[in-house]
């Protein structure tokens, strides 16, 4: 059985922050439809790739990032924007407990579905969006993604070295944590109905979870006056050193390999120091202490790394691991798929056939449950998959509605 | 708005440090009543600064204020018997369990999942460890710098200039990570609770959710094995892409993309010529001549923003349709109208320690039945009326402190 097999979930998500909450309800058997148009096709299935075949190769079921993101799901087709629509979505709100989209603020409401009207066909439905902004407040038609989310909440400034541009994040986190708070809050919101029989609206914005998971910053800001600021690869909260990361050895074809190393207490220093071989500059005064190291970590930066820099970075992890040393590689994609004993042992990388892609690897789902598992059962949806299914088997339209529904442009 | 909140009635414990302490937060804000079980001397994270007037002290820890709200505190001490009675007892009594023990630790000394399911069916225990309760590299120390960069994280974040190191971005994001998973696992248990009419152990490990945490790196490696290349302030790609931050005359940074909107670059060119640069943007024609001398038009973008101001590239591109932002620090959303109005910042008062600070509220705002911040425990702070609800008289807590065990 899994686990939320009994919950149905319509969801307007698209390019990945919608996609990664229902993922993950999706990955635990919530019955998740996806509601997709011609008129507006997921960036996941047309400009977010790779498309390993090319753009176009199987229309819009060509792109393998859009099957990692959307596994496990159904794909309905229906133009939100074609009146005829409005009754199918009507029927399909009445059986449903949950609705998630992470469009702009303003879109459903167009199509003419709000809170209330969805809450006059179901009373106790659950409606989580998530615009960047919100659905309230002065910036709330403001339109982001997630470099827009990192840079307005601060993530993208405390991101780079001091004095230098902010590195930023070299991806959309916001995209994955704004799905992973969209999920939680439905979650949230599915216990509070078992226990009180009311369903929520929750205007989740992603700029405020953003600005939560720096709430440290904020609280030393008010308290000790201090802004934030960058720390580069530096730590000062906890206090460590060394605490960065060091090149080593270039590997196949003169790629730059780099491997982390972290020492949070004197013990790890000292089997740092034995590890290394104790050389002479190990037993300078400036680093006999925790705090003396962090004020001359520059210096200490500089040492580390032409001890890392001859060696494999591997080999360097294994080295300081074994004497119980933080120390880990900064792993690539074939590192972690091919190299990384610990993921192969936890199977995060299960290889998944598509009926027109192939056999791919996909990302795992992390959470293990030890009664009810959840899991990869099947590849993200075909284009349209499971629209005449749920029209008739779900909603019990006869084959002349459904033709009436796709002459009138309702359903493409 | 209603008094209730999500949550309530729902009864967690929590034995965590800075792999889990966030998850038992989002719970605790929400109206669980998480009961926080530290040693005697406190958890390791209320040494973690920055402290109140830069002043260690375990009372003091803004990293510890942050990260425990809405909490409560017990002590207890897991090395007596008495302390292990007692931690069997509050497990005995909740919903939920999380926990950051060292792998095999709690059931080494009798009080892993396996005892405390056996006093409670019902109870959801969730584990979070830095690698997996066993494997290869279950014994392996860890950290969040070691975690981001074992996830292929920080293998997408830096700069252009690949002599640079690869960098970690700023705050423990590798444990927010984890415990976004810890919370999901756990709701999802309880939901399945009620079907199979008992509770289960959810096994999380921060490596295995940093893993899946990479957006395309992953996707271009498995489809097409190629890597992504680290590049200042904007994704990682196969290939080097067009800059998108551009210094401000403020000192601050703003995001700004090229377009093939007529409509958005007319307004651009109206902008420069504002700035006084108007002949550097009237040199260019149609979007296919701009995007064929795509590094001159990022040069006259560079030029123009250094006349502008951050936040007025972000508003002004908002307006017109563009998702340009400017690189803010998290204070500068303190005084924010947007987050005033939306009710965002939580005022805790530190009676003694500190004035009323804004706490960042719940990162969902659930309309009807919001959550509520409340300050983070004190060590020990509700130890009677903890104990005393299960039964224990103050002189029973008396000498339960006499033998250590609280």
């Amino acid at each position: 059985m899994l686990p939320l097999q009994d919950v149905r979930v319509l969801d307007f998500g698209w390019a990945m922050a919608g996609p990664q909450c229902t993922r993950l309800l999706a990955d635990f058997g919530a019955d998740v439809i996806k509601i997709e148009s011609a008129e507006r096709p997921d960036l996941g299935r047309v400009s977010f790739g790779p498309h390993p075949f090319g753009q176009d190769a199987f229309g819009f079921d060509s792109s393998g990032y859009f099957n990692n993101f959307n596994r496990n799901k159904k794909s309905l087709n229906l133009n939100m924007q074609c009146p005829e629509a409005s009754g199918v979505f009507r029927d399909l709100l009445a059986v449903s407990d949950v609705v998630v989209e992470n469009y702009s603020a303003g879109v459903l409401a167009r199509w003419g579905w709000t809170y209330e009207t969805m809450k006059a066909v179901k009373p106790d439905i659950i409606y989580v969006s998530m615009a960047g902004p919100g659905h309230r407040g002065p910036y709330r038609d403001y339109r982001t993604f997630g470099p827009t989310v990192q840079a307005l909440s601060g993530l993208t400034y405390l991101s780079g070295f001091p004095g230098e541009r902010p590195a930023g994040w070299g991806f959309s986190y916001m995209d994955h944590t704004g799905g992973y708070l969209a999920a939680i809050a439905v979650l949230m919101a599915l216990y509070q109905r078992k226990q009180r029989g009311y369903g929520e609206y929750v205007d989740l914005s992603q700029i405020e979870g953003a600005i939560t998971l720096t709430g440290t910053a904020i609280l030393d800001y008010q308290v000790n006056g201090r802004p934030s600021a960058p720390q580069g690869n530096h730590s000062n909260h906890p206090a460590a050193a060394p605490h960065g990361i060091y090149r080593c050895l270039d590997e196949y074809g003169g790629r730059d390999r780099w491997v982390a190393i972290a020492c949070y207490t004197d013990d790890q220093w000292e089997a740092f120091v034995a590890t290394v071989g104790s050389p002479a500059w190990t037993s300078d005064a400036r680093f006999s202490s925790l705090l003396s190291r962090r004020d001359s970590q520059d210096d200490l930066d500089r040492l580390v790394e032409e001890w890392t820099r001859p060696q494999l970075a591997h080999d360097v992890m294994r080295r300081l691991q074994k004497a119980g040393v933080p120390a880990g590689v900064v792993q690539n994609h074939k590192d972690l798929t091919e190299r990384d004993e610990q993921l192969a042992h936890r199977g995060m990388f299960p290889e998944v056939i598509h009926p027109k892609l192939g056999e791919f690897p996909m990302d795992g789902q992390p959470i293990n449950l030890s009664e009810t598992p959840g899991g990869i059962r099947r590849h993200g949806p075909l284009w349209g998959e499971h629209t005449e299914g749920i029209l008739r088997d779900l909603l019990g339209y006869e084959p002349a509605r459904i033709e009436a529904l796709t002459a009138a442009g309702a359903l493409r | 708005m209603s008094s209730e909140r999500p949550l309530d009635g729902l009864r967690v414990i929590e034995l965590a440090d800075e792999q889990a302490e966030w998850a038992g937060k989002l719970l605790a804000d929400m109206g669980a009543d998480v009961i926080k079980v530290e040693p005697p001397a406190g958890t390791n994270t209320r040494c973690i600064g920055p402290f109140v007037d830069d002043i260690p002290d375990p009372e003091r820890s803004l990293h510890f204020w942050h990260y425990n709200t809405s909490k409560r505190s017990v002590t207890l001490d897991l090395s007596t018997r008495q302390g292990r009675a007692l931690w069997l007892e509050l497990a005995a009594g909740a919903d939920v369990v999380i926990e950051t023990a060292v792998p095999g630790s709690l059931d080494a000394i009798g009080v892993g999942y396996d005892a405390l399911s056996l006093a409670n069916p019902a109870l959801v225990m969730t584990s979070v460890t830095p690698w997996g309760p066993d494997g290869p590299y279950a014994n392996f120390a860890t950290g969040d710098l070691i975690q981001m960069a074992m996830s292929g994280i920080i293998n997408s974040c830096g700069y252009d200039d690949h002599d640079i190191p690869p960098v970690r971005p700023g705050a423990n994001h590798s444990f927010h990570i984890a415990s976004h998973h810890a919370v999901i696992g756990t709701l999802v248990a309880l939901h399945a609770r009620d079907s199979i009419g008992r509770g289960q152990h959810v096994d999380v490990a921060v490596h295995d959710c940093a893993s899946v945490c990479v957006e395309f790196a992953a996707t271009h490696w498995f489809y097409t094995q190629r890597f992504v290349e680290r590049q200042t302030g904007r994704h990682a790609h196969p290939q080097f892409t067009a800059r998108s931050t551009f210094l401000a005359r403020d000192g601050h940074y703003a995001n700004m993309s090229q377009t093939r909107d007529e409509r958005v670059w007319a307004a651009i060119v109206r902008w420069a010529h504002e700035a006084g640069l108007g002949e550097l943007f009237d040199q260019f024609g149609d979007a296919t001549d701009r995007f064929a001398r795509g590094s001159e038009v990022l040069a006259a973008y560079e030029a123009l923003v250094a006349e502008m101001d951050s936040e007025e590239i972000w508003h002004r591109g908002q307006q017109l349709g563009m998702t340009w932002g400017a690189v803010r620090q998290p204070e500068d959303w303190l005084d924010d109208p947007h987050a005033t109005d939306r009710g965002f910042f939580q005022v805790i008062e530190h009676e003694g320690v500190a004035g009323p600070l804004k706490y960042p509220g719940p990162p969902y705002a659930f309309t009807a039945h919001p959550g509520r911040l409340a300050r983070a425990p004190r060590l020990g702070e509700h130890n009677a009326e903890v104990y005393s609800a299960l039964g224990y008289t103050p002189a029973e807590l008396t000498t339960f402190r006499e033998i250590g065990a609280i």
